[in-house]
Parts: C-alpha cells; sequence; structure tokens
C-alpha cells in the first residue's frame, strides 16, 4: 500500500521578530519596499538555548499528542534538519529517546534544505510501500537564524525558524504519496552554505572575520550565506522542468490537481515561479507572511495550516515542490488524508 | 522585443514612472536597484524576454547598456 499522512504538526519558537523591529535596528534596510517583494511580515526566532531540536520535539510531541496512533506503533523517525545538535550521534537518536519511542525502531538524519520534506515524504513512502515500516514519524526542523549575522539583510529577513511533524502510515490503496521527482546539483552548493564549522574548514578566529558586501550586508565565513540571485534562477530553471517531468511521470496534468504547494522561499520566487510554471493562482496555497521561510518545514507547516482552514479534504489531489540548498529539487504527488 | 520596450517593462519592474529608465543607468544612479531590485530586472529578463537567466553573464552586470547589450548579442532585443 501507498503512504498516507495521518496527521501533521508544527512548533515555532516563542520570539516574534517582525519588520517594525528590523526596521528600527536597521533604518537603512527599507523594510516596507523589501516586504512588498518578499511578502514576508514576520518571523519566528529560536532562543539562545532553543536548538532544532527542541523545536522537532515539540512538533512530534503535539502530533503524538492526538492519538492518532499508539506511539508503540511508530517503527521509524526519519529526521531532516541542518542544524544539528551535535556533530554527532544522529539528532533523530536524540529524538527517539526523547519522545520515548520504542527502542526498535529505525533511526537517521538527513541534511537537506528546502527540498527536505518532499525527499523525506518519498523515503517514508518507499519505506512503507516495501513493508520495510508500517508507521513513519518524518520530522523536519531548522534554526538558521542561528547562522545569520544580524547585519545581513538578504538572509535575516526571509528566514524564520520552525519544526514541522508528519506521521505516515499505510493507505487503503496504492495511492497515496508519489510518484516524486527529484533533482540534485552539487555544482551550486556555495550559493547556499554556511562555509565554515564543518571539517572542511573549522571555525576560527580568521573565519570569524566580518565582511560588508556591495549590497552592505555583513556577514563572516561562520554565518549563513545567500546568493540571491543564483538562487532565483536555479529556481526559475529548475522547478518548471520538475514539475513538467512529475506531470509526466504521474501521466497527469496541472488540471488534475486540487492544489499546490510549492516550497514558501518568499512572494517574489512564489510569483515567479506560479507565472513561469503556469500554475494555476487560484489553486496556490501560501503559508509565510507571519512565519518566513522556514527551509524544510515550510510545506508541511502550509499544509496544517489549509487543512486546519478546510481548504484541503481528504481525497484530494496536491501537487508538492521543494528546491534550495544543495542545489537540490524534489517534486511529488500526495493524496490527502 | 525593442530596446525602449524591455526598458519601460524594467521601469515596471523597479517601480519607476515609464521613460526614467536609460541605458545610461547604473546600480549608482538607479536608487532601486539593490539586490531586491537586481532580482527584479533577471526576472524581467526572463518573463519577458524568454531568455536562460542560469549564466553568470546574466546574474551579474552593473549597468543598463552592459544588460541591453548582452541581450541583444542573444538576438532578444533590437533597436
Amino acid at each position: 500500500m501507498g503512504a498516507r499522512v495521518i496527521g501533521i504538526a508544527s512548533h515555532l519558537p516563542e520570539r516574534v521578530e517582525t519588520n517594525e523591529d528590523l526596521a528600527r535596528e536597521h533604518p537603512d534596510w527599507q523594510m516596507d519596499k523589501l516586504a512588498e517583494k518578499s511578502g514576508i511580515l514576520e518571523r519566528r526566532v529560536a532562543g539562545p538555548q532553543e536548538t532544532a531540536l527542541d523545536l522537532a520535539f515539540q512538533a512530534a510531541s503535539r502530533l503524538l499528542g492526538r492519538g492518532l496512533v499508539d506511539p508503540a506503533e511508530i517503527d521509524y523517525l526519519v529526521y531532516c534538519t541542518q542544524a544539528p545538535e551535535f556533530l554527532l550521534p544522529s539528532g533523530a537518536c536524540i529524538l527517539q529517546h526523547r519522545l520515548k519511542l520504542g527502542r526498535h525502531i529505525g533511526a537517521f538524519d538527513f541534511n537537506l534544505g528546502c527540498s527536505g520534506y518532499v525527499y523525506g515524504l518519498q523515503v517514508a513512502d518507499a519505506l512503507i510501500r516495501s513493508g520495510a515500516a508500517r508507521h513513519v514519524l518524518l520530522v523536519t526542523a531548522d534554526t538558521y537564524s542561528k547562522y545569520i549575522h544580524p547585519g545581513d539583510r538578504s538572509t535575516r529577513t526571509l528566514f524564520g525558524d520552525g519544526a514541522a511533524a508528519t506521521l505516515l502510515g499505510p493507505g487503503q490503496t496504492w495511492e497515496g504519496a508519489g510518484p516524486f521527482v527529484l533533482g540534485t546539483d552539487g555544482g551550486g552548493a556555495m550559493n547556499l552554505c554556511v562555509p565554515s564549522g564543518g571539517l572542511r574548514l573549522p571555525r576560527s578566529a580568521e573565519t570569524a572575520v566580518e565582511q560588508v558586501d556591495e549590497a552592505g550586508c555583513v556577514r563572516s565565513r561562520d554565518n549563513l550565506y545567500m546568493n540571491g540571485p543564483a538562487l532565483y534562477t536555479f529556481a526559475l530553471t529548475v522547478v518548471p522542468k520538475c514539475i513538467a517531468a512529475l506531470l509526466a511521470k504521474a501521466g497527469r496534468t496541472l488540471a488534475d490537481y486540487d492544489w499546490f504547494v510549492l516550497h514558501q522561499a518568499n512572494k517574489f520566487m512564489l510569483e515567479s515561479l506560479v507565472a513561469k510554471c503556469r500554475l494555476p493562482a487560484e489553486k496556490m496555497l501560501y503559508e509565510y507572511e507571519r512565519i518566513g521561510n522556514t527551509v524544510s518545514s515550510t510545506i508541511p507547516i502550509a499544509l496544517q495550516a489549509h487543512v486546519e482552514s478546510g481548504a484541503i479534504r481528504p481525497g484530494q489531489r496536491l501537487l508538492l515542490a521543494g528546491f534550495g540548498v544543495g542545489y537540490s529539487w524534489a517534486a511529488g504527488e500526495l493524496v490527502w488524508g | 522585443m525593442k530596446v525602449q520596450a524591455f526598458l519601460d517593462a524594467l521601469c515596471e519592474a523597479l517601480n519607476r514612472e515609464p521613460g526614467t529608465i536609460t541605458l545610461a543607468d547604473t546600480k549608482e544612479t538607479l536608487a532601486e536597484w539593490n539586490s531586491i531590485g537586481h532580482l527584479s530586472i533577471v526576472a524581467t529578463v526572463d518573463s519577458e524576454l524568454n531568455v536562460p537567466v542560469d549564466t553568470p553573464e546574466m546574474q551579474k552586470f552593473s549597468t543598463i547598456a552592459e544588460l541591453v547589450a548582452r541581450l541583444k548579442a542573444l538576438k532578444a532585443l533590437e533597436d
């Protein structure tokens, strides 16, 4: 049987950082004009002692607290993050322990960003479809704020911290999640990255030296760097082809889908992709104004919001697409409920 | 597309009055040409001219004349 989504829950840090806060701190950032383009009015920021794993734990606890399945029946935990608790062990192992999940389960991390949720769905679907697992807990969490320099307008205004947990189980038919189309191009790796902190370039006094780029953004090699134009053109080039490939693989047209949920990068990116891919505007679902770009959690947070609003109903067919850091991209189909 | 029509499309993308961008303009002369404005220009090249924008040449330019010259070389613009 194919995998179906049994439930989704999310968790956001308490601290809200509004555009007004940023305008007060940086009067030269022209936050009003920036917000017109990005569509982002505020974002959540994790506290100094609050990690992605803490957010992941809260989201997963909330989901398990609904009693949708007995936690003892979960036999796989897949955790997507780019803000690991430690270099090792895996965050998934710590999460298994904190959630008091069974010791019989499989658990592993994978390091992807904005494509991560769709990748995770494919892994969960494959595990369930193959019979390797019956119930899979897919958790996404990131705290890019930990990497962002407070003086870097290009990243601080866009990204927000957050987590989501999705419980998948066997569906009634072979339909459910999938098919999927994935893609990778490591040639773009350094266009969205944190250069230091790994083993290739450990953090040091030298990597902490701050520089101001030609746009006036401040950062060091310890911080997140994003080449906005390169990311934009990457998405504009790759996503239309990825969606076209998915349509061909699924044997469908755009008209066959009830809703489209793309990675919620920002308004400008999404509007460009809607136009480029000729997606039906009335079928696009959005959720970024009050939370920003939460990386691998944007799609599940949007799904949860629109399930709760009543827009997404059981049996509806969704097209999901994630794209970004890596470069990495993925599109997939999901029949809801 | 004619060069002037493209310049007018850039005006719209950067929220300027039509006719207020010329070949003489640069990053220094256009206040709207910040990082977001740059993306708006790239988006206009993509949407109006359907020119592949995934090349360094289509991402890095600092004068309107430079951009127009590249697009003319690609036969995407004409006088």
